[in-house]
């Protein structure tokens, strides 16, 4: 008989163990990019080789690799002020039921004939193309490695009329 | 009795053409589940056009006047660097690439819609949260300024909580709204 309650508190033990574990590596699992992080490591040998992320404002658009980076940033341009962060288990979980109509970022792509057919004429496009190169330029210049280094920048080429309305415009300045 | 049968031939033309002009914008890739979905939910109307990843014009000729009702249902996207503003993402059928859609876009439809008041109801992650910039504003604006509403799908209260910005479901009953008159 003795045996027998061991044996069955035993029991509740590892369901208590099960669960708690498995709540930990969820909130865990919510807590860090897994799949960004793991495709950085199996590109870590092309990342130490050509350092494609060094440059901030670039790998967005320029790099195939970058992940985490890339992450990050989508995950901080998605969140709002008034969310809990960090909570992309648990949003993922509570949308499960649904269909969500939610887009990040940078599954999408800025092509110049897109532009053009939303109305927006050949020198605009230009300009935009131009101020591209110069913010490139700048943030290489300038050694841009952080997200508050490459706002700071931006705020002040728009604050120095260095750039088109159609930048401000399109990249939110 | 002459004026009874007029209005009765006039109530049946009226129910036989469907009563309410309704375009139907589904800006998704073309065999995706949400594309499927909208086609579901519209599959019993034929007398309502539903444009399946829309080209650009296609989208502009939804709000030439032709209709009384437009659904717009589409990704929604934040963006921008510094301010962050909410905008639809726009899907080319042929390619799949997916873009997103500018101020300019909306402010040259806002231009172009008719002076009678439309309704224009969006499922779209974001159209309705006013605590950013949205690059659709400025069509609902023009859409209100004539006496037109702007109906919004509801907002999936959980998800939108923990995330901190608005999600949108796409609901089959919210979608057939638009062919209630059908």
């Amino acid at each position: 008989m003795l045996k027998w309650k061991q044996n069955e508190s035993f029991k509740k033990w590892i369901v208590v163990g099960s669960v708690l574990a498995s709540s930990g590596f969820g909130l865990a699992g919510s807590l860090v990019p897994r799949q960004a992080m793991a495709l950085d490591i199996l590109t870590a040998p092309i990342q130490v080789f050509t350092q494609p992320c060094y440059n901030y404002l670039r790998y967005r658009v320029a790099n195939a690799f970058c992940y985490t980076q890339k992450h990050n940033y989508a995950f901080s341009h998605d969140d709002l002020h008034g969310g809990f962060e960090d909570m992309g288990l648990l949003v993922y979980l509570a949308g499960l039921p649904f269909m969500i109509l939610d887009e990040k970022t940078n599954t999408s792509v800025l092509d110049s004939e897109a532009l053009k057919a939303q109305g927006y004429t050949e020198s605009e496009i230009l300009a935009y193309k131009s101020d591209l190169e110069l913010v490139d330029r700048e943030s290489e210049l300038r050694q841009v490695n952080s997200e508050e280094k490459a706002i700071r920048l931006l705020t002040e080429l728009k604050a120095n009329a260095q750039l088109a309305q159609i930048t401000i415009e399109i990249m939110g300045i | 009795m002459r004026i009874a049968l007029g209005l009765l031939v006039a109530l049946c033309s009226f129910s036989a053409f469907g009563g309410e002009r309704v375009c139907i914008l589904s800006i998704f890739a073309n065999d995706s589940k949400e594309s499927a979905k909208v086609e579901k939910a519209f599959r019993k109307y034929p007398e309502i056009e539903v444009f399946q990843a829309p080209r650009f014009e296609e989208i502009r000729a939804c709000f030439n006047g032709e209709y009384d009702e437009v659904l717009w249902v589409s990704h929604g996207t934040v963006t921008g660097v510094t301010t962050p503003y909410f905008t639809p993402v726009f899907v080319d059928g042929d390619t799949g690439k997916k873009s997103l859609l500018y101020p300019r876009f909306f402010e040259a439809i806002a231009r172009g819609l008719p002076e009678r008041p439309i309704t224009l109801r969006v499922a779209s992650c974001g159209a309705d949260d006013d605590r950013l910039q949205n690059t659709m504003t400025p069509l609902f604006e023009a859409i209100r300024s004539r006496g037109g509403t702007v109906e919004f799908a509801p907002r999936l209260r959980l998800a939108s909580w923990l995330s901190g910005k608005s999600m949108t479901n796409l609901s089959r009953s919210w979608l057939q709204r638009s062919a209630k008159g059908h």
